[in-house]
């Protein structure tokens, strides 16, 4: 008879720390410099979210990822760090039965990196650093409104290495104001040669409220057109690929068997439960995001959580989810799968949709046809395809 | 009820240029004769349609039966006919003043008279009534009733000396002008022993009662159980009800006799058979003669409306076909688009009723509409001699069987203040005016008068006069005749493909802006797609410009941040639910929009 441990199904877990430094120009998330008061409250509040849902789903959940992301979760002091992780330990990795292989990462920003604090994050027991580096350019990350210089990236990179760190992932971005195709080219260069073990490339997105959506509206804001976007988008693939990453997912590299698998569970429609403000939770089928307003998230009880949002998906809306979270990836989906998931055959639900994808070059499947996925032009254009999942 | 002799019925209207205030003097006319109480009052009780209230324009004329007790101690009955107040209504506005005996000139104190102003008080003047000036607006800063008095005296030749000088908002003044109706226009003077004669000036389809007339009793009178005949249309009915008008509503009498305002209903299903203007008669003893001035009432303006979602066209069927039981002048027929599927070509008096009857389509019967762009009549005279009338451009017949072409021309009076003389005449030179002549008002007031093709003041005319005069300058027109023109087809390709429902007739020298300016238009609406679209106008096979929608490169998401999916799928749904306003030409998905968007070229 197996024990409970081991048939508990797998949690992904998220704790969002919505603090910084500074924000950045670009930057539309839940996150802003405050008071250290502020901060350790918040720290005791969410401590109390953590044990209140460990113990919750003890009995039915095993922790297999966490991601403590932000915002800039190393802007907290070391004290802060040790006590949350403590907290995360005891709620959910105590009993864990993988202790050791769970994939825990947290995200770094150069600017906030001390020889104490990769202490600290180590004590916690993280496993793996994500560092939002995003240029190798000093003029660019000024540009970007980051705190950091390239310099103190490299400088924090050395430290969590020598720390013993053996999986790190570096943020990095195109489209920024200044950049050019050779300058990203550069970026890419000098990042590999510190050969992290997974990068993600993302393209600037002007988001609206955001200083660069100002400056884009009084015209302000120079950026790379489409076409130079493509190029490094191209660029960013090709260069990898020789220098040993493989893009597993649209703008996300890694390594073999070094693939971010709490990105993966969003992806691939997996449990995960969000701690902290504005955290976004999928538990069975259900969606949830917790409070957005920060002063009201102090003040909520856990067991009296209210969401802002909180919907079960219907069976339609998960398989939209299936189609439009896992073509990003570039494995795409399994028909198999997707039939075995919803009892519906694909070629039956897309019937008017998948035959047209794939004539026009957006989508293609592999030779025995049990995968679909997204062509080099699909992924260019992947908003359009993916809508078109939408039933 | 008591018979009312002819000498206590005053039967009048309101002329006067667009808010100078007809509507709330109208209402206090109402008011102040105490048939009403404060709480039936609504703002304007005369404009009864929703829309007519927000635009503040009266597209119906409406007619009310009121009851003043005169200062001599007698009653009177004031059978005030509402007039519509726009261009496009002309005839309806000219049928209103035959009813009538006399009509109230409203001029707005502060600005004085306008070209409405003249155009109305010369329609009145025309058939004979006594004009009974009337200051308004006397509570403005900026009024000068002195001055606007003057103004009268000199450019109509009225007396104004006693003109009353009222507020129509604040009520000031009220009763001097119910005095003076009784005093200065004249009572009624008909035979009522001769043959019933009575003028339709309007008539509306009510779904219990059919088609109600409303009519002015010249002579004779009318009572349920009479057969009546209509004399233009040759409709014959038996009358079912006779009666007066209350405020909003129909009030029930014994018999309508000579001198009087009311209305008729008889089995009539179709508005189409009694029509503003005609007469009515009695079938077995018809008057000798018919009033003069009918005409039928022709559209000048036409255009294709398409229901958005195809499955829709039945609806737009019912309701226009409702519409037009209230509206006469409102004409459509079946037409076929390739790019917009089923719809109806349809014909206005005017642009202003096109609007209307488009917001009442979309308002009244939730339809979403695409609408071509208006055109006029055009006289295409082929080859082999024949002539046929063109409203949609692609039934043009091939260049090669065309002779010569010809277009409708108005005739404008345009009245500006003599500072923006230059930018008007401007104006209509760029529209294709020919100068007629210009009067001064007075030192500072002009009056321009240019002959112009009717498809150029269709659009956007009206805009851009008061644009170029900052809303000083007031214009009114009238149908003039045909005249020969260079007139080409211009047809819009989008990826290579012509897109019918965007072709339209215009004249050669203006070709080249327009197609430009299409393009570019046409640029802005298309949303890029995965390959390049050219966008071309052309006449007949030469392309006179050219745009390109850039293929689309890019669209891909931004980071999925903290497993935020509901984001995404917002985002994701907002691209599928654009997508659904599309519609498909061949691979291109054009927005609904673009169709409405060249319609209106000249906004920027």
């Amino acid at each position: 008879m197996k024990s409970d441990a081991e048939i508990r199904k797998p949690l992904a877990l998220y704790i969002h720390i919505p603090f910084c430094v500074r924000k950045c120009l670009y930057c539309d998330f839940l996150s802003a410099p405050a008071e250290e008061q502020t901060k350790e409250h918040y720290i005791d509040r969410i401590v109390e979210d953590i044990r209140y849902y460990g113990e919750l789903y003890k009995k039915e959940y095993e922790v297999t990822s966490v991601f403590i992301g932000g915002g800039t979760p190393s802007c907290l002091s070391e004290a802060m760090l040790v006590k949350l992780g403590h907290a995360v330990r005891e709620a959910f990795l105590k009993h864990s039965s993988s202790d050791g292989s769970v994939e825990y990462t947290i995200e770094v920003n150069p600017g906030t990196v001390t020889g104490e604090k990769v202490n600290a994050i180590k004590e916690m027991g993280a496993n793996r650093i994500s560092i939002g580096l995003q240029s190798a350019d000093n003029g660019e990350l000024q540009a970007l409104g980051r705190i950091h210089t390239y310099e103190d990236f490299l400088e924090s990179y050395r430290i969590f290495r020598e720390q013993g760190f053996e999986n790190i992932g570096v943020d990095l971005m195109a489209d920024i104001p200044g950049q050019t195709f050779s300058g990203y080219q550069e970026t890419l260069k000098k990042v590999c040669s510190l050969s992290p073990e997974h990068i993600s490339g993302y393209s600037l997105i002007v988001e609206e409220g955001t200083p660069f959506y100002e400056m884009q509206e009084r015209g302000e804001l120079i950026i790379p057109d489409e076409e130079t976007d493509r190029q490094m988008y191209e660029e960013t693939g090709r260069y990898l690929k020789n220098q040993g990453y493989e893009r597993y997912e649209i703008s996300n590299y890694a390594k073999k068997g070094r693939e971010c698998r709490h990105n993966l569970t969003y992806w691939e429609l997996g449990d995960y439960l969000g701690i902290g403000l504005g955290a976004a939770s999928l538990i069975g089928h259900e969606r949830r995001r917790n409070e957005t307003d920060l002063e009201s998230y102090l003040s909520q009880r856990p067991d009296m959580q209210i969401f802002t949002e909180s919907h079960v998906l219907s069976v339609k809306e998960q398989m939209e989810e299936y189609m439009f979270l896992g073509l990003r990836k570039m494995e795409g989906i399994s028909v198999l799968d997707f039939q075995k998931r919803f009892g519906i055959a694909l070629f039956f639900l897309y019937g008017d949709i998948l035959p047209k994808l794939f004539s026009r070059g957006l989508l293609a499947e592999t030779k025995n046809r049990d995968r679909i996925y997204l062509t080099k032009k699909g992924i260019d254009v992947s908003n359009v395809v993916l809508a078109e999942f939408l039933l | 009820m008591e018979k009312i002799d002819q000498s206590h019925i005053r039967n009048f209207c309101i002329v006067a240029h667009i808010d100078h205030g007809k509507s709330t003097l109208a209402d206090r006319i109402i008011e102040k004769t105490g048939l009403l109480t404060d709480r039936e009052m609504q703002a304007q009780v005369l404009d009864n349609m929703e829309l007519e209230r927000e635009r503040g324009i009266t597209i119906k004329a409406q007619t009310v039966r009121i009851v003043y007790k005169a200062k001599n101690g007698e009653e009177y009955i004031f059978n005030l006919i509402d007039t519509p107040g726009h261009v496009d209504f002309n005839y309806e506005v000219s049928r209103s003043l035959a009813a009538c005996e006399g009509a109230i000139l409203i001029v707005d104190a502060a600005q004085g008279i306008e070209a409405q102003t003249l155009a109305n008080c010369y329609l009145a003047l025309d058939h004979d009534l006594e004009i009974m000036p009337v200051i308004n607006k006397i509570d403005l800063p900026s009024a000068e009733p002195e001055r606007v008095k003057e103004e009268i005296e000199d450019i109509i030749g009225l007396d104004a000396s006693d003109a009353p000088l009222i507020s129509a908002k604040m009520g000031t003044n009220i009763e001097e002008v119910l005095e003076q109706i009784v005093s200065k226009i004249p009572a009624p003077s008909g035979s009522e022993t001769e043959p019933l004669k009575a003028l339709i000036f309007d008539s509306i389809y009510d779904s219990y009662k059919g088609v109600i007339i409303f009519c002015r009793i010249f002579d004779g009178s009318v009572k349920k159980g009479d057969e009546i005949l209509m004399m233009a249309t040759g409709a014959k009915a038996e009358v079912v009800e006779v009666g007066i008008f209350g405020a909003g509503q129909f009030i029930q009498s014994e018999l309508l006799s000579a001198g009087m305002v009311g209305y008729i209903t008889a089995s009539l299903k179709n508005v189409g058979d009694t029509r503003v203007g005609d007469t009515v008669t009695m079938a077995k003893k018809p008057c000798k003669e018919a009033l003069p001035g009918y005409k039928k009432v022709q559209p000048m303006v036409y255009c294709g409306m398409y229901p958005a979602d195809g499955a829709k066209y039945n609806d737009l069927r019912d309701a226009l076909e409702k519409l037009q039981l209230n509206d006469a002048s409102l004409q459509f027929e079946a037409e076929t688009s390739i790019a917009l599927g089923f719809g109806f070509r349809c014909g206005f008096l005017g642009l202003l009723h096109l609007e209307i009857i488009q917001e009442r389509l979309e308002r009244e019967y939730n339809l979403d509409l695409v609408t071509t762009a208006p055109g006029v009549i055009y006289h295409v005279y082929k080859t082999n001699g024949e002539m046929v009338e063109v409203t949609n451009p692609s039934n043009l017949p091939d260049p090669s069987e065309i002779e010569h072409m010809e277009e409708p021309i108005v005739a404008a009076e345009i009245m500006v203040t003599t500072e923006f003389v230059g930018a008007i005449m401007t104006l209509c030179q760029e529209r294709r005016g020919i100068y007629n002549g210009m009067e001064y008002i007075e030192e500072t007031r002009a009056l321009l008068k240019y002959d112009l093709p009717l498809n150029e003041i269709i659009y956007d005319f009206f805009d851009a006069l008061k644009s170029r005069s900052r809303g000083y300058a007031s214009l009114d027109y009238e149908m003039k005749g045909y005249a020969p023109s260079k007139l080409v087809k211009l047809d819009m390709l989008i990826n290579k493909e012509e897109i019918d429902a965007l072709s339209f007739i215009l004249h050669a020298d203006t070709a080249y802006e327009r197609g430009r300016k299409m393009c570019e238009k046409l640029k802005k609406e298309i949303p890029r797609q995965l390959f390049e679209i050219p966008i071309q106008a052309a006449i007949g096979s030469k392309v006179i410009a050219r745009e390109t929608v850039k293929a689309m490169r890019k669209d891909v998401l931004a980071k999925c941040y903290g497993g935020d999916i509901s984001r995404k799928r917002k985002l994701l749904e907002k691209q599928k639910e654009g997508k659904k306003r599309m519609r498909q030409f061949g691979n291109v998905e054009i927005p609904q929009q673009a169709f409405m968007s060249v319609l209106k070229l000249d906004e920027e």
